[in-house]
């Protein structure tokens, strides 16, 4: 992967029912690196995570992946990302493999290894079953089997690992660890410990 | 490109198959105006005749009605 990759985050600021939510956010990311957004609840993470994703719009401020403004190359930018936030983005009339197969032929991506990201996120058994009849952690779990699928530079995740076992939250984290290493870029929330052999950056928000 | 569009229509045709009360509803409710008419005024074909083109636009009016609510809305919950 491109080594020059950088995302970066300049005086950011949101509004959200007529009042500031943050303001003054700037932050840098190079390939590599991790970003921790941390915060109470309600402090704006999720709102501040759609504004990186390119979803929402922020109300000041510059959001700029290698150098150029993500506004000026939007759709060439959400190719370069995957968001998952707290509603999974899957469809809950899908079965596990007909939402994996959709996801991919979105991005135009040939996938071969659906079974193996499956079994590592023991979904086997599950891959033929409406998703609506899941439960949460399955669902998350189809959610985050995109990451293993469709190789993306920036990774955005709104809490990942809430309503995953242990053993699925150090898969998730080992799958972000070797995300790292290849160079890519992650920004997550998190209020579980995020114990990483990564370079993490902190980002504490506070209500302004 | 082509590809994908076909994906994307049988994913949405698939949905729409499996949650199949949401338009057979208004369909069914549409066939039980339609034939109600002949009951309720008198089975005369003449009367029938002139009174039935302007039924069948008001009960599908109804029927369509029925499932306004669903348009947007099921994008979030299927």
């Amino acid at each position: 992967m491109n080594h020059t990759t950088h995302f970066e985050a300049q005086q950011l600021g949101c509004i959200r029912q007529g009042r500031w939510l943050f303001s003054e956010v700037s932050f840098s990311l190079k390939a590599g690196e991790l970003l921790l957004v941390e915060g109470a609840n309600g402090a704006g993470k999720s709102s501040l995570l759609r504004l990186l994703a390119g979803i929402a719009s922020p109300a000041s401020g510059n959001i700029l992946f290698q150098q150029q403004s993500i506004q000026d190359c939007l759709q060439d930018y959400k190719e370069e990302l995957h968001y998952i936030g707290h509603t999974n983005g899957i469809r809950l009339g899908l079965t596990v493999t007909e939402n994996l197969t959709l996801a991919a032929e979105l991005s135009q991506q040939h996938i071969s290894n659906m079974s193996d990201a499956l079994s590592m996120l023991q979904l086997d058994q599950q891959k033929n079953t409406q998703t609506q009849y899941l439960s949460a952690g399955q669902k998350r779990r189809t959610a985050l089997a995109r990451l293993f699928l469709i190789p993306r530079k920036l990774w955005i995740l709104d809490e990942p690992l809430t309503s995953l076992d242990a053993a699925t939250q150090k898969i998730l984290l080992t799958k972000i660890e070797s995300h790292l290493t290849n160079g890519g870029m992650c920004v997550m929330t998190s209020h579980q410990p995020v114990n990483l052999n990564a370079e993490i950056k902190h980002l504490r928000l506070t209500s302004c | 490109m082509l590809k994908t569009l076909h994906t994307v229509f049988y994913f949405e045709l698939l949905l729409l198959w499996r949650r199949a009360q949401e338009w057979l509803y208004p369909v069914a409710f549409f066939v039980i105006i339609i034939s109600l008419f002949p009951f309720a005024f008198s089975p005369d074909p003449l009367l029938l005749q002139t009174m039935i083109p302007g039924g069948v636009w008001i009960a599908a009016m109804f029927a369509s009605i029925l499932s306004i609510e669903t348009i947007f809305h099921a994008r979030w919950f299927h």
